[in-house]
């Protein structure tokens, strides 16, 4: 067995007991088998609701954000190579973001539990709209420029609209929202993020060759048949990938940072720099950061209830330390 | 095999070439020559399609490029840049087996195609295809990006000034690989600023100067007064080879 699919075997696993525990811990035992049975059923039992309407969306979110975000971040830090790169970068998830800030301002939020994601979508939708408009036929760098300033544009308006807001508990709620958690979740949420992250990472895990071959620069990787900018180049599907599969977990689970940025930096020592050999291990990788995440906000709960974006970045940041570290002991940086 | 007829050609406002007509046989290795800004890497950059001439057409096999899908050009065109793009640390062989893309092969088959293996061992490269590419010297980088171009076995092959960090040693090696290459039936077409060596190794010379070709033929046809007149030097023909002596303006 290579040690590509060993590292992506581990990973599966890794998922598959931090899901399986996700769902079986609780303060409620019941039986798993027949809970489950219920659920598909449509009974409404105790363990049907906590497992089908709690535990399961829950974890499926895990999965789909988490995935999401290391695949963005893996694809992203490949095509602008930059190893700082990360999902949150271009925009999309700040669009996303003021998108759910202004359905809580303007008290839409009550009128269904479906309002809040649409408003987050639609956010990322108009985010994702004004980049690709902005970036045109430029470069990676007019990319990273145009993203960053999205960026600073949507959270200087989420900062004004927090400004107006008249309530101090709506502004607790909103930014309770923006620091991203699962908790709460229904299936809902599920089917709302689901097309999104389906489409989404199908674009951006169909740009792993191109991002091989402009590891030799774009000139090379457009001899080589990787058309990079226009309409049918890889550079947009990468823009509309991020969007979709981002902006639709964001819309569902709030801001949730560091995920992106750190995964590839952890699993690039174990597999590679080939940007191809990093998708899939950089999705699976995601999805084992926020389940296990989740799991610590979930045992936190009784004392204190944690944001699981505040757990990714305290996972994240000390990482982040050693990456550097490494890299000047190494002489690369 | 290629050829290029009425290559006009701008960058912004600035016109580099001008009705730029030449062909390239299979089995040649054509030398092109001129001062700084003459429009040598803008041709070769346009006979790999990665710009598009304003005016003018190019052609393979008597087909212009427009006929031929990506896929269909990518194997029939490597292309070698200018400078020294930086590559992440990946091993040497992996780097080699990323000219394999235009064929759309597994990873690990690639990495392991005959054909990389013998560009490995033509560049010299063999002993080096675990180590990492970024802990390569400069004219260990010349040597990969080389071989990653033979890895896509194209039977035409652009490079643009691949001598550029090479030591004599090294740079009169990867000249004996491109005769071997030549020799083999492919057209290669090489930008090229060191006069002695394109005279020795070269089958043919084409010399562009302010986007015009000056000269296009043998190496024995590169006078002293055509170098004189492009290049504002002097030159001394020693055993065949043209050495530059002296400045001499024009």
């Amino acid at each position: 067995m290579s040690r590509y699919s060993l590292v992506n075997a581990v990973l599966l696993v890794g998922i598959l007991v931090l899901a399986a525990f996700s769902l079986l811990w609780g303060e409620h035992s019941f039986s798993f088998m027949q809970s489950l049975r219920e659920w598909w059923a449509g009974q409404p039992t105790a363990g049907a609701l906590i497992l089908g309407g709690l535990r399961l969306p829950r974890v499926l979110l895990g999965i789909m954000v988490g995935g999401s975000l290391g695949l963005s971040g893996a694809v992203l830090q490949g095509y602008l190579r930059n190893p700082l790169a990360d999902p949150g970068l271009l925009g999309v998830s700040g669009g996303a973001a003021l998108g759910a800030v202004c359905v809580f301002y303007t008290g839409l939020v009550q009128y269904g539990l479906a309002i809040l994601p649409l408003g987050g979508l639609a956010g990322a939708l108009v985010a994702a709209t004004l980049l690709v408009l902005l970036v045109g036929r430029g470069t990676a760098l007019v990319l990273l420029l145009a993203g960053a300033a999205l960026s600073s544009f949507t959270a200087a308006l989420t900062a004004l609209v927090l400004n107006l807001v008249p309530s101090p508990y709506a502004i607790f709620e909103i930014m309770r929202w923006l620091m991203g958690s699962l908790t709460d979740r229904t299936m809902l949420d599920v089917t709302l993020a689901l097309p999104g992250v389906v489409v989404g990472g199908g674009l951006l895990f169909s740009a792993a060759r191109a991002l091989d071959a402009l590891t030799l620069g774009e000139d090379v990787a457009q001899t080589m048949g990787f058309q990079v900018r226009g309409v049918t180049g890889v550079q947009l599907r990468i823009v509309i990938g991020t969007a979709l599969a981002v902006g639709s977990c964001v819309a569902v689970a709030g801001a949730i940072g560091f995920v992106g940025l750190i995964v590839p930096h952890i699993l690039r020592p174990v597999v590679g720099h080939r940007p191809s050999c990093l998708l899939v291990p950089a999705f699976l990788g995601g999805a084992v950061l926020l389940l296990g995440s989740d799991l610590v906000v979930r045992g936190a709960a009784a004392h204190k209830e944690l944001q699981i974006g505040v757990v990714t970045a305290l996972i994240g940041a000390p990482v982040f330390f050693y990456r550097v570290i490494l890299f000047r002991k190494q002489g690369r940086l | 095999m290629l050829s290029v007829q009425g290559i006009t050609s701008h960058i912004g406002a600035r016109p580099v070439l001008h009705g730029v007509s030449a062909q390239f046989q299979a089995g040649q290795l054509t030398g092109l020559l001129g001062p700084n800004g003459a429009g040598k890497s803008t041709l070769l950059r346009t006979m790999a399609d990665v710009l598009t001439a304003a005016q003018g057409t190019v052609l393979l096999d008597g087909k212009p490029l427009a006929a031929f899908s990506a896929r269909q050009k990518a194997q029939y065109l490597a292309y070698i840049p200018q400078g020294q793009e930086q590559v992440p640390p990946m091993s040497v062989r992996e780097v080699v087996s990323l000219g394999r893309l235009p064929y759309r092969e597994s990873t690990e088959g690639a990495a392991h195609h005959p054909a990389v293996t013998e560009a490995l061992a033509l560049t010299g490269l063999t002993e080096l295809s675990d180590r990492k590419a970024d802990q390569l010297s400069g004219g260990e980088h010349a040597r990969l990006m080389l071989a990653r171009a033979l890895a896509t076995q194209a039977p035409v092959l652009l490079a643009d000034e691949v001598l550029a960090a090479l030591d004599p040693a090294h740079a009169l090696s990867v000249m004996h690989l491109f005769r071997a290459v030549a020799a083999q039936g492919r057209c290669i077409v090489l930008v090229i600023h060191d006069l002695l060596l394109a005279t020795r190794f070269c089958d043919r010379l084409l010399v562009l100067q302010n986007g015009q070709v000056q000269l296009d033929g043998p190496p024995v046809a590169l006078t002293q007064g055509m170098v004189q007149h492009v290049y504002g030097v002097s030159t001394r023909w020693i055993e065949g080879a043209c050495v530059p002596w002296d400045i001499q303006p024009a």
